[in-house]
């Protein structure tokens, strides 16, 4: 089955950056509010951009439910700030504290992440806080991979539903930054290094559980 | 009960539904500025002249922006305040606008005693008793140029080129604010501490700027 990514895009400008850059898929950008007329059942992962519209998903949830119960995963980036399905909750805020209590803890090994160092999501340039200031709180049995904080609040979580499908959370500004090699943006210019954006989308290729017709 | 005249300028604001605008609008400290908020995809059937100001927060996305230029000319010209936030691109939906973007530079702080360069343009202008070099000063996306005659910079780089100006002339009695800052972006996104100051002064000042016009007229109207 082809490996196909849609990217729901509210802004302007070409492709996202650093997404250009994967192999082995086709990354299809669409505008957001042209997404609803759109057949997902072909796409293993439907990405939500930290810049969505949030209550345009909210209106569109039915579509966006139907998705996951055909097995397919959502990844979202960005706080939080209209829960457009039941699985998510309003952004919480840390109480503001100083940088260096901004610290990531990682709370699970997973093969998405595998090789990578706390360090590198934690601190840009000896700078905390730009991974994560906060939770999206995750649903009831969710996986928590990193958190944030002395009380430990889920940045990252991965929630399995019971329903089909499986959705991605990741409380902060888009993750790719972060796993992308080569960003002058967050100075992961560290060159010689495994290709950590490919391993996180092969992992929730590999897992896919995408029952599409094409499959069937 | 009587209702009072209406002295105080009505602020609008549009709610693009991305996270950053909704946690602006309706969380503390901000909540009580807007009068109305505008969801995005709501705007061909709000009526504009029942506000004063109306802001596009930062990055409300332009593509959609577009489709509504002669609601804000025609806002304008009425005499409202359109107030254009860091990339919303005017220049995409405005013919007077110019823009071009510049590399953004997060960690110019991080020496200590650096200085970003940020500059008040004047001196004399009303702004300067909301906020000042200190409040707008956190990082750069891109500045207007080459600025129209009509564009009264007030806030620009250390090289001299717009960060945010004023125009009280291109649009019959109105006027519009545009800046190239983000800081509904950040503050929103609980981050970056200058923003909030920013906005907390901005605000204000756009408010003690404006000539409630749309009192003035239902006033006509009534009397």
């Amino acid at each position: 089955m082809e490996r196909k990514v849609l990217y729901l895009k509210n802004s302007v400008g070409d492709w996202p950056a650093f997404l250009s850059a994967l192999k082995n898929c086709k990354l299809h950008v669409v505008q957001q509010y042209e997404a609803e007329r759109l057949d997902w059942s072909s796409y293993q992962i439907v990405i939500i951009s930290m810049f969505a519209d949030q209550i345009h998903l909210d209106e569109i949830r039915g579509k966006i439910s139907a998705y996951l119960d055909a097995g397919g995963t959502l990844i979202i980036n960005g706080h939080i700030a209209r829960p457009f399905l039941p699985e998510l909750n309003r952004y919480e805020p840390m109480p503001k504290r100083g940088l260096a209590e901004l610290v990531i803890h990682r709370e699970a090994e997973h093969p998405a992440f595998a090789g990578i160092a706390v360090s590198r999501l934690g601190f840009r340039k000896g700078v905390a806080g730009f991974y994560g200031r906060g939770s999206n709180p995750p649903p009831k049995g969710a996986q928590v991979i990193y958190s944030v904080g002395p009380d430990h609040v889920a940045v990252d979580w991965i929630y399995e539903r019971p329903e089909g499908g499986r959705i991605f959370v990741h409380s902060g500004i888009e993750l790719w930054m972060f796993l992308a090699s080569g960003s002058d943006i967050l100075d992961t210019n560290t060159g010689d290094e495994p290709n950590y954006l490919q391993q996180f989308f092969d992992w929730f290729f590999s897992t896919s559980q995408l029952k599409s017709e094409a499959a069937a | 009960m009587k209702q009072e005249t209406h002295t105080k300028p009505v602020l609008g604001i549009v709610n693009g539904g991305m996270h950053y605008h909704i946690d602006s609008i309706d969380r503390e400290p901000l909540k009580g500025f807007f009068d109305q908020v505008i969801y995005l995809r709501d705007l061909p059937q709000f009526d504009l002249s029942e506000l004063d100001i109306l802001i596009l927060p930062c990055r409300t996305n332009p593509h959609y922006l577009a489709l509504h230029q002669s609601q804000f000319l025609a806002f304008m010209r009425r005499g409202g305040t359109l107030v254009a936030m860091g990339d919303t691109r005017p220049d995409m939906w405005l013919d007077e606008v110019s823009y071009r973007p510049v590399m953004t530079n997060f960690w110019w702080w991080l020496q200590e005693g650096a200085d970003l360069g940020v500059e008040m343009s004047r001196k004399d202008h009303s702004i300067n008793r909301y906020i000042g070099k200190k409040e707008a000063t956190y990082h750069l996306h891109g500045v207007f140029a080459p600025l129209a005659d009509n564009q009264q910079m007030l806030i620009e780089t250390k090289e001299g080129e717009c960060l945010l100006f004023e125009d009280t002339s291109s649009y019959g009695t109105g006027r519009l604010v545009a800046t190239t800052l983000d800081p509904f972006f950040h503050h929103g996104g609980f981050f970056m501490p200058a923003t909030t100051q920013f906005l907390l002064g901005f605000l204000p000042w756009l408010i003690d700027s404006s000539q409630p016009a749309s009192a003035a007229e239902k006033q006509e109207e009534m009397a």
